[in-house]
């Protein structure tokens, strides 16, 4: 049962490997991640999409996050700015995609040029 | 109608009533500093007179804030009472949103008033989410759009966030259950408000035409759910009568209004669909002569 729970936590959408991708080695707000995420993406992003993304991974605990600080950010309308940044944890999970991902690619390259010797 | 309790011994609530009080007071007194401050900008006053007045009004909120925290942990405290001088008080809190709601109406014409905090969305959206959309919102107004179509861009990203939030993330937190707060208080949201945003955000994608989304929304609700719960979902929409009734009756509570909704939604996008679909061919032909 714990092992499911745990695989069921540990479980990464597109969308949150997108952000956690986003995130990685570096801390943004709403705003920019937003932007990150648009670059280059075939269907654009809104902010729809991603507070749902952030609170999975928050609650996953996969991120962490921090109020911006005045000096970051001066020219507000009174609401103070959230800073999101990866945890330890989210970067493990999101390697282990990642390597799942490499595997399967090679595995799947191995086959292509099996099949294309016979 | 739908009625919140709150329940607590006689001092707690007494205690909460009166800090409840302060927050609306502080919250009278940071709209009078944030309008001095403004007003002080416009004018170009010296930079320090403004650094002390903002500093003033970060006091403010931070006393604000420390009593909003102290309001939740006696409402904790209270909740967790099990003697029998407990006193059950019943309050209506969507006749005041309301018409707090109606109140803000006009100001939300105003694009730079719109996503001010405190302000008219401050009870309905966290403070990053404000923020946010205040910084789409100055992004877009520096672009060269008319304002109306500013509007429209911004009016469609809050209707997304609004369904995201009161909708979306709720039904996310069935399934990931954790202590930490996502910053939209659960016991505060109103109900009507839930399904307001379900009604629109239907709407929105009906008339986008946007299917993918529409499958998405309805993969979230299924995802939404543990994993033993997903077949007497699919039990729900098949009108399968085999399920035990206690079981039965909590997912109808939580999911059973939801299909009636999305059904009815259906039914009626379907025939506005169709209706739109026969006015334009009715006008091409005008047109064209």
């Amino acid at each position: 049962m714990d092992d499911r729970k745990q695989s069921e936590s540990s479980k990464l959408s597109a969308m949150d490997e997108d952000v956690l991708t986003a995130l990685l080695g570096r801390e943004l707000y709403g705003l920019a991640i937003l932007d990150e995420l648009n670059l280059g993406r075939p269907s654009h992003l809104s902010f729809g999409s991603l507070y749902p993304a952030l609170n999975r991974l928050e609650k996953k605990g996969f991120i962490s996050w921090r109020w911006a600080t005045e000096e970051e950010h001066q020219d507000s309308g009174g609401a103070r700015r959230k800073y999101y940044k990866v945890t330890g944890l989210g970067a493990t999970a999101l390697r282990e995609v990642r390597d799942y991902r490499a595997g399967l690619a090679a595995r799947a390259s191995q086959a292509h040029s099996g099949i294309a010797v016979v | 109608m739908i009625k919140m309790e709150v329940r607590s011994s006689e001092g707690i609530l007494g205690e909460i009533l009166a800090a409840r009080q302060l927050v609306v007071e502080q919250e009278k007194r940071l709209q009078v500093l944030r309008h001095d401050y403004m007003r002080l900008e416009q004018s170009q006053a010296a930079q320090n007179v403004l650094d002390a007045l903002r500093e003033v009004g970060l006091e403010h909120r931070e006393r604000m804030e420390s009593l909003q925290e102290r309001i939740r942990v006696l409402e904790v405290e209270f909740d967790s009472i099990t003697d029998a001088t407990k006193v059950v008080v019943t309050v209506h809190p969507s006749i005041n949103r309301l018409s707090l709601f109606l109140r803000s109406l006009p100001s939300l014409l105003n694009l730079e008033n719109l996503f001010r905090f405190p302000g008219p969305l401050d009870r309905f959206l966290p403070e990053e989410c404000l923020d946010d959309l205040n910084a789409l919102c100055r992004r877009l107004l520096k672009k060269d759009l008319s304002k109306q179509q500013i509007r429209f861009q911004v009016f469609g990203e809050l209707i997304k966030v609004l369904w995201a939030f009161h909708v979306q993330i709720r039904l996310d937190n069935l399934r990931l259950q954790s202590e930490q707060s996502n910053g939209v208080s659960t016991a505060g949201a109103s109900f009507y408000l839930l399904w307001a945003c379900f009604m629109v955000g239907l709407l929105i994608v009906a008339l986008q035409m946007d299917v993918d989304l529409l499958k998405e929304l309805v993969a979230v609700i299924l995802n939404s759910l543990p994993q033993e719960q997903r077949i007497p979902i699919s039990i729900i929409f098949t009108s399968d009568i085999t399920l035990p009734q206690e079981q039965k009756g909590h997912i109808f509570e939580v999911f059973g209004f939801n299909a009636v909704v999305f059904i009815v939604s259906a039914l009626f996008l379907q025939k506005l669909k169709r209706w739109t679909a026969a006015r334009k061919a009715q006008m091409a032909p005008k047109h064209k002569a």
